[in-house]
């Protein structure tokens, strides 16, 4: 079939949806939506002239900074790496070559630039982001296949209304619910990725022909796995990391409880504008797009979930396999005590993935499983540029290099100590893909720089903190990000522009806490 | 092992202690070490450092080059004055301190004849050795890098309160990448121990310890390689942009939209 008659016949489905809406076993049958498969999308005139350019400003881009004398501080394979990870940026954000292509370009050209070893790239998809990415989809397509994630998704569905906005808060209360549960981010992702995909196939979202209702969806819960890790102090590791520092650089303890309630009220308010200005701003969902795309509405779906009667035992033994992975999970903390060892999440994840696949004792197939290797491709040369970055220091000289040049002295005023600081905490993520390396790196500069200027170092560096989880601008910057990436529902550069708004946004929230919430709590002066 | 065998064990570790202790009975307060590396292998070291206490009339300093013959070295010793900005009234003193490598128990030290009354000086010894590393052609690695490793062991008792020492590159050459460096960042201790500068117009490599004690060392690892860089990359890249640009026209001259597959399309 030529592309034109595919985009004519792409059209004509288009009008048929508009018209009638399709049938519900069509939307919720994924075979024909398979992630696997490379869709194909059609593009405007402007991201048509994006994508005519972008290969040429990739090039003149990576030319002058390759070429560029080597800036005092930074190693060789540093200049190369940032020049190549720009390049990719660009790629990947006008989409001038397919995104795994880009990948793989950049894998090649770290390695050819002496930027990074290649064990190092190669060995970037061995890295348990990728395994965790495979076995999501395995766990997912467990799900999807016994109909579980169907059952959840048309209760959620009837229960919620037929409407898009109730539909998109009630994740988000579903992601704030499991915040505190499941400390593990990419964990919290698996759960909810399989009831994602059969919603937004509802709403007639799919990888190969995705609507707005599908980029706010996906890009909202992208946001809330990690946003609310951070109104948490146990929401992860770097958190942790963060407060042990505060403690043995500043000799304040930070508690739970103190964590929670100086954070959760920012996070929570930053997710309600996330949820609002998305589908009003940034991915205007159109009337068509704001109802499932059922033919019959919401009836045909309450019909549906009402034939599906009782649980089969499929789904109760689909129900028994995604449990153990789940209580494997929640009980990370108590694995010591339990087993005498500790279960990493991928591993539990694995351990999920193996009773699927057994025969006779699993419910899947090999073949059954729908695995978009593409994108773990791009995930693999993404995550490869990023942690290029992190590895030869070129992340640690941008950031070092910012605040000389804002060159804070002893008496400048706080609040302009507190935006800067907040900002680069903020803005940073979008070079560090380790939220480690990135606490690792700023909390104690932001104590040692506190000290220096007089000023409390709990004032500057609990705020700094609170951004540590705000990693939301681009697929690569943490685990949850590649595996929803790899769904094919948004686009590296829909997730850049909403992400770096949120992340603005986040600032302006948390310099109006730091005068108002944070000074009750006594953590600004 | 007996109670007793653990007592003449424990007695001579004490008495070997104790003498050390009044052999190396000098506490520097700040050791900082300059290393200029040249293309031809030799570098040129300079040493500055401040003795806070010396209850001997001898000092004694690691010495930590694989140098074959000692004969080759010239010392230049200088002794600054108490103000460590103070450089101008340098004054050597070569022949009065009688520099030289001693070997004591296997290991090696530079000896220093001081008067006690002269500590709380800032003193700075040069000198130049051969073969600290080999530049030849034929010893480049992939891409033209060159291995650099570089260890300072404290030997001595002596507490180095503040340690810091740089390497600086030949001329033309660059820091590629820092392999690994002793002591390590680490969450317990976030402080990078290594920064790259510019010394002298030439790329530089600090390391900082502080507190090192007898048997602690400073170690960086590191590759380098000269800064010239081929132009055939810029051609190479220069024309795939131009024919890219060239064959790929259709994306923005065609008005229907219709595009020939280059983004994420199969064609059927």
């Amino acid at each position: 079939m030529s592309v034109n008659t595919a985009s004519g016949l792409a059209k004509q489905n288009n009008i048929q949806q508009e018209n009638n809406g399709e049938n519900i076993e069509d939307l919720l049958d994924l075979d024909k939506h398979k992630l696997s498969v490379i869709p194909q999308k059609k593009s405007t005139p402007s991201e048509r002239w994006m994508k005519y350019l972008g290969v040429p400003i990739a090039i003149a881009v990576f030319l002058y900074l390759y070429y560029m004398p080597a800036p005092a501080g930074l190693t060789a394979s540093g200049q190369t790496v940032i020049a190549a990870f720009c390049f990719a940026l660009i790629l990947w954000v006008t989409e001038s070559i397919p995104t795994h292509v880009t990948s793989l370009l950049l894998m090649v050209i770290l390695v050819f630039f002496n930027g990074w070893g290649m064990k190092n790239v190669l060995g970037v998809l061995g890295f348990d982001v990728i395994w965790l990415n495979v076995l999501a989809f395995i766990l997912s397509s467990l799900l999807v296949k016994t109909n579980i994630a169907k059952r959840i998704a048309l209760n959620l569905i009837v229960k919620f209304g037929n409407k898009a906005l109730p539909m998109l808060l009630a994740f988000l209360v579903l992601q704030l619910a499991l915040a505190p549960l499941i400390p593990a981010t990419a964990a919290r992702t698996v759960i909810t990725l399989p009831i994602m995909l059969i919603v937004a196939s509802i709403y007639g979202s799919t990888s190969d022909n995705p609507n707005n209702f599908g980029r706010n969806l996906f890009l909202q819960n992208l946001f809330g796995i990690n946003i609310f890790s951070s109104g948490f102090m146990t929401g992860s590791t770097a958190n942790i990391i963060a407060v042990s520092f505060i403690f043995s650089m500043a000799n304040t303890k930070v508690y739970y409880t103190d964590w929670m309630f100086a954070n959760l009220p920012v996070v929570i308010i930053a997710m309600l504008i996330a949820w609002y200005i998305g589908p009003k701003f940034f991915f205007k969902i159109t009337q068509k797009e704001s109802k499932p795309a059922v033919k019959g509405g919401i009836e045909v779906m309450k019909k549906q979930l009402d034939a599906m009667g009782k649980m089969s035992f499929n789904e109760k033994k689909g129900a028994v396999i995604f449990g153990i992975v789940i209580f494997l999970w929640v009980t990370d903390r108590f694995h010591q005590s339990m087993f005498g060892f500790q279960i990493d999440p991928v591993m539990a994840a694995m351990v999920g993935g193996i009773i699927t696949l057994l025969p006779k004792v699993g419910l899947l197939k090999w073949n059954e499983c729908d695995i978009p290797w593409h994108l773990m491709l791009f995930s693999a040369g993404a995550y490869a540029g990023g942690l290029a970055l992190n590895d030869t220091g070129a992340a640690k000289w941008a950031v070092q290099n910012l605040f000389t040049l804002i060159n804070l002295d002893k008496n400048i005023n706080f609040w302009v100590v507190y935006i800067v600081i907040i900002s680069v905490m903020m803005y940073s993520h979008l070079v560090f893909t380790s939220k480690t390396m990135r606490t690792i790196i700023l909390i104690p500069f932001t104590i040692a720089l506190a000290q220096e200027l007089g000023i409390n170092p709990l004032a500057l560096a609990l705020p700094a903190a609170f951004t540590i989880d705000w990693v939301i601008g681009l697929p690569i910057s943490a685990k949850p990000n590649v595996i929803l990436f790899t769904t094919g529902q948004y686009s590296v550069l829909d997730n850049l522009k909403y992400g770096f708004i949120m992340a603005t946004i986040g600032i302006i929230l948390l310099v109006v806490a730091g005068f108002t919430w944070f000074r009750i709590l006594g953590i600004t002066p | 092992m007996k109670a007793e065998h653990k007592l003449i064990l424990l007695l001579i570790i004490l008495s070997s202690f104790l003498f050390c202790i009044s052999v190396f009975a000098q506490k520097p307060d700040s050791y900082s070490e300059k290393i200029v590396m040249n293309e031809n292998g030799s570098a040129k070291i300079a040493w500055k450092f401040t003795i806070e206490e010396a209850n001997v009339n001898e000092l004694l300093f690691p010495w930590n080059f694989s140098v074959k013959n000692l004969a080759n070295i010239k010392f230049s010793l200088y002794k600054i004055g108490k103000s460590k900005t103070n450089t101008d009234s340098l004054i050597q003193f070569s022949v009065a301190y009688n520099p030289s490598i001693v070997d004591r128990d296997g290991i090696k030290f530079l000896s220093l004849k001081i008067d006690q009354a002269e500590q709380n000086k800032i003193w700075q010894i040069e000198f130049t050795i051969k073969d600290f590393i080999e530049f030849p052609e034929n010893n480049a690695e992939e891409f033209g890098n060159y291995s650099v490793k570089y260890r300072y062991i404290n030997t001595s008792f002596s507490q180095i309160k503040n340690f810091e020492s740089t390497l600086v590159l030949p001329a033309g050459y660059v820091i590629v990448s820092v392999d690994e460096t002793i002591p390590k960042q680490t969450e317990d201790n976030p402080v990078s121990p290594y920064q790259l500068g510019v010394t002298d117009v030439q790329n530089s490599i600090t390391l900082k310890v502080q507190n090192m004690k007898l048997g602690e060392h400073a170690f960086v690892k590191m590759n380098v390689k000269r800064e010239a860089k081929s132009y055939l990359v810029f051609f190479i890249f220069g024309a795939a942009g131009f024919l890219y640009l060239f064959f790929f026209r259709d994306l923005v001259t065609q008005k229907n939209g219709k595009e020939n597959g280059i983004s994420d399309k199969t064609k059927n």
